[in-house]
């Protein structure tokens, strides 16, 4: 439909427009520059100077009320071409982005309350094991992707290895053989005719009595008394 | 005669009179009281129980975060080794 040629759609116009009726030339001479316009603008990629372009073809035949008026026309339509052309691939690329997005979409962050599954009876999260991953994934809406999915669970892994590191702390050991250990020997002293022995550290240990006598804290006398 | 801590690394024999018949006790924060034999006894009692307590469930909850921690690291390789094979049957069909 649109001449690709720039000069067949010069001499194509400049024919009928001495034989024509005054109506028909208007016609003419408009759709003639409207082809030319979209023309240059399809083979140029320009968008003013397509209309330059036509004005300058028309002043060939000089200024008349009919070019004015064809060429105001023609900047009217171009106008609106530009704009139309400069919508239309934003528009174009705004569509292929969302398809783009509707095709890759996933869920874009995840709440930690997905991957477990309530908690013990001292309000510790249960991490939810999952058997069927499709499943899995398929039941957040859109599907959640594997990193996702994997970053979630390092998040929570993280946590747990973080409150771990809290419990071990708090698991006093010593604290507990310490006080075990005043415990027997204030019992000792209350009883003064047993001697008992103490663990005071895990590399000390003493016998108690009222005798005081101080015997061995080898390792292998506290073994041996303690049977530990 | 009884072996005490001194300092960190450091013991001393001391001599202990029983005949007083009370004991100091360091509760910390700066404190100490004294204490008769039987008090002491039932305070450092109270606070063995407790801490046994305290250890077992702290055990527990050490034992169950460690069970969670597998199962994290179990769902993190499934999901990977799913994601890998899904990628490579897609290539496959895309060939």
């Amino acid at each position: 439909m649109i001449p690709t040629s720039y000069l067949s759609l010069e001499r194509a116009i400049e024919a009928p427009l001495h034989q024509t009726s005054l109506f028909y030339s208007y016609v003419r001479r408009t759709l003639a520059s409207i082809l030319i316009a979209q023309s240059l603008a399809n083979s140029w990629n320009l968008e003013f100077w397509n209309v330059i372009g036509v004005l300058e073809i028309d002043k060939r035949n000089g200024p008349t009320s009919r070019t004015l008026f064809c060429n105001l026309v023609v900047v009217v339509v171009v106008l609106l071409h530009t704009s139309l052309t400069s919508r239309l691939p934003n528009d174009m690329t705004a569509k292929e982005e969302t398809n783009a997005e509707e095709q890759e979409a996933t869920v874009p962050n995840m709440s930690l309350l997905d991957i477990i599954e309530g908690e013990n009876e001292r309000h510790i999260p249960i991490a939810k094991f999952v058997d069927d991953l499709e499943a899995f994934v398929n039941s957040f809406t859109p599907p959640a992707s594997p990193e996702l999915l994997i970053g979630a669970y390092s998040d929570l892994h993280a946590k747990y290895k973080s409150y771990e590191m809290t419990l071990t702390q708090k698991r006093k050991l010593s604290m507990i053989s310490r006080v075990d250990c005043l415990v027997a020997l204030l019992d000792s002293h209350r009883a003064p005719d047993t001697n008992t022995f103490c663990v005071f550290r895990t590399t000390l240990a003493a016998k108690s009595a009222r005798a005081g006598a101080v015997t061995d804290v080898s390792k292998e006398s506290i073994e041996k008394e303690t049977g530990r | 005669m009884a072996r005490y801590s001194l300092a960190d690394n450091i013991y001393a024999r001391a001599e202990l009179d029983f005949s007083v018949g009370t004991v100091n006790l360091w509760l910390g924060a700066n404190c100490m009281l004294e204490y008769t034999y039987e008090e002491a006894i039932e305070f450092l009692s109270k606070n063995e129980e407790t801490a046994k307590k305290e250890f077992n469930d702290v055990k527990d909850d050490l034992g169950f975060v460690r069970d969670q921690i597998v199962t994290s690291e179990v769902n993190m390789s499934r999901i990977y080794n799913w994601d890998v094979r899904r990628k490579r049957a897609n290539n496959t069909i895309a060939d």
